[in-house]
This record gives C-alpha cells, structure tokens and sequence, in this order.
C-alpha cells in the first residue's frame, strides 16, 4: 500500500475519532496534515509567511466544519478543498488591497525613513512595545522586525522578504502607524 | 499567533460533534417539509377553476415536470456543495439547465405556434402579476429552511449554492403555481413563471455571499 494510502487512511480514522471527542487523535491529525497543507499553499503562494498565514485560516477552518466530513469518503479532497477555497479567498482579499495601494514612488520616498523611527524606550514600555509588535500582521511585523531588531536596511530587507524596496517602506508605515495607535492607548491607561 | 500556537487552542477546544448527514439524506428532509409547505400555500390561495382543463394539455404537464425536475437538481446540487469535497464532477451543478431549458424550449415553442394566430396578445402582460405574486409567497419557507439547512453545513461556493438554493425554492413554489394559475398561456408563463424563477435563482449570488459565510 502507498504511503499516500496509508495516510489516507490513518487521518480519515483520526478525524472519525476528532469528530468523537478524541484530543489525541485530533492532534496527530493536525500535526500530520500541517506540512502537507503548507507545501499545498507554499506552491500557490511562492511565499512562505503568506503560506503560514493562509495555513492557520485552514487549519481553523477544517476545525469549524469538522462535522461535515464523513468518515466513509477519502478525507484528502475534503481538506484540500478547504484548503484551495481559503487559498482563494486570501488571494482575492490579497488583491483588493493591493489594488487599493498606490504605486507611486514619490509618494513612497515622501514617507519618513523607516530606518529612522526610534522609539523612546523604558522598561514599561518595552512590554508594550513587544505587544504591539505581536499584534501586528504576519507581514508587517516580519519586516519590522528584520528594519529594527536585526537592524537590516531596506534594500536587504526587501530582498529578505522577496517584496520591492517600495513595498517594504510602505508596509513599515503601516506598521508603525498601527503600533503608534497601540502606544498611544498604552499611554492614555498610563496617565 | 503561530501556528503552534494554533494548533493546541485548536486542540484544547476540541468536542464531540455530531456529523452531517449526507446530501442526500438532507436534501430528501428539505424537500419533503417544503413539499409540504408548497401544498398547504396551494390549497391556501384556492386552486385555479382552470385546473381540470388544464389537465389535458401537455403544456400543463411539461411545465409541472420540468419545474418539480429544476427543484430536484437544483435542491441536490445546493446540498451536495455545501459539503467540502462532495463535489464529484464539476458539470453536476449545471444539470438544473436541463429541466429550465426543456421549460424555456417547450414554451417558446408554443409561443410561436401561438403568435402565428396571434392568439397572445389579448391579455396586458401586467396582467399576471398576482402570479408572480403567489409564487414568491409560496417560495419563502423552503428558501428559509434551504438556507437554514446549508448554513450547518460548511459552503465552499458560497455565489454557486445560492443560487441553485434560491433557483430550487423558486421552481417548487414554480411548481405550486400551475395548480393556481387561471391563465396558464406560453407568453404568461415565460414572463410571469420562468423569469420570476430564474431572476430569483440570480438573486442567489448575493443571497449566498451574504448569508452563507462561515
């Protein structure tokens, strides 16, 4: 029997018993199905953080409609059909909101460095700061991430990430501007 | 989050629950209820007087079986769409156009051996609005329990399964008013059955996207 069979068989009886109430069960299935589900969605995406991000949207998902399945059919169309209608889904959100950006690189060059923001740092604000940032999209905080705690430029940055220099300070913009509505809640609470 | 992260809250939520009965089997519930529910409204509004001639023409029966047949595969293809992956082939969704077309066909047929004698037009076409009227009435609760019945399932096609949802609830309560109908003409039945039948089937996009998201 083919590896693909023996899979088959043993997530169609994991989820049989998830269905069930089986905790165990459940977790070898997600734990198992998860790179297959990645490697499906980095082959579509051709980008691995929008691929994890994607992936947590069919993983949760495949929880919410964990009734439908029935355990007599093969379980892989079932989950990939979940998974190809969210991949779709997210592209197509993907694409208003790009269509929605303005590709305009004077405008671009007209935003602050973001190499330059520099908060005002003190011990309760150091927690804040790491809230903000793990509020932030997966996007977003990458790129922040790699301008401000591993200190890389834009250029490296966008090469890192496989986006255009552009793309890159205007996606830090966003983040900073989401982390300064963060901060300033944090200070309002402070007094 | 991470996906770790996500992966044990997923985990630790974790409950029985209680599957899906196939689309079949849910489909065969919905259409018995709504049958119903069709035939209380028909008898509610008053058969039409025309009914025991209307009998005895073929118009009558293609228009009753091609109605009851759009319901049937329309019905089904909405239900076996709202389960992930219970789609065997794609062209299954678009069976419904049999029954409409044969509807269309056989009507346009008679239309225009009708017009050859000019025998259509003595009627304003506004005239078949209570029509429409009835139909859309007799339409609501197998809509609504259509609708209802999907949306405890897991819709992929959100635009697709509204519209073979609302076209199914439609061509029943389609079906419903040829037992009502006091006209019952080719030129009245494609303007005030068909069209009524197939623009609310369009509605079903929008309906669909609208209610069906999950």
């Amino acid at each position: 029997m083919g590896s693909t069979a023996v899979h088959e068989e043993r997530w169609a009886e994991c989820m049989r018993c998830a269905q069930d109430g089986d905790a165990v069960a459940y977790h070898q299935l997600l734990t198992e199905i998860r790179p297959v589900l990645l490697q499906f969605l980095r082959v579509r995406t051709r980008d691995v953080t929008v691929a994890e991000d994607i992936l947590q949207e069919v993983l949760l998902a495949i929880h919410r409609a964990r009734h439908t399945y029935d355990p007599a059919r093969p379980f892989r169309p079932w989950m990939f059909a979940i998974a190809q209608h969210r991949f779709i889904d997210a592209y197509r959100r993907r694409q208003r909101t790009t269509a929605r950006e303005i590709d305009d690189e004077f405008a671009v060059d007209r935003l602050a460095d973001p190499t330059d923001f520099e908060p005002q740092l003190d011990a309760g604000l150091t927690e804040t700061m790491a809230a903000a940032l793990a509020a932030l999209p997966a996007r977003q905080r990458e790129v922040v991430t790699l301008l401000k705690v591993r200190g890389l430029s834009v250029k490296e940055v966008a090469v890192a990430v496989g986006i255009s220099e552009a793309n890159v300070k205007v996606t830090a913009h966003r983040a900073y501007k989401a982390m300064r509505g963060h901060l300033e809640g944090w200070a309002d609470e402070d007094g | 989050m991470k996906t770790d992260d996500i992966v044990q809250q997923l985990v630790g939520e974790l409950r029985p629950v209680r599957r899906l009965a196939s689309p079949l089997r849910r489909f065969g519930r919905w259409f018995t209820v709504a049958a119903l529910c069709v035939g209380v409204g028909v008898a509610g509004f008053g058969i039409s007087p025309r009914l025991g001639h209307a009998l005895r023409e073929l118009d009558f029966w293609v228009g009753t079986i091609a109605t009851l047949g759009l319901a049937l595969l329309s019905g089904m293809g909405a239900f076996v769409l709202s389960v992930p992956g219970a789609e065997r082939r794609r062209w299954t969704r678009y069976l419904f156009l049999l029954p409409l077309g044969i509807w269309g066909a056989v009507l346009g047929y008679a239309l225009w051996h009708a017009t050859q004698g000019f025998t259509q037009w003595s009627l304003p076409l506004w005239a078949g609005w209570g029509c429409c009227r009835q139909m859309y009435v007799l339409a609501v609760i197998p809509a609504v329990l259509l609708f209802a019945m999907i949306r405890r399932a897991a819709p992929l096609r959100l635009g697709w399964v509204g519209v073979l949802a609302l076209l199914a609830a439609a061509a029943l309560a389609a079906c419903g008013l040829q037992f009502l109908c006091p006209l019952g003409t080719p030129m009245h039945v494609l303007v005030w059955h068909v069209a009524p039948t197939v623009m609310l089937g369009g509605v079903g996009v929008l309906v669909g996207r609208l209610v069906l998201r999950w």
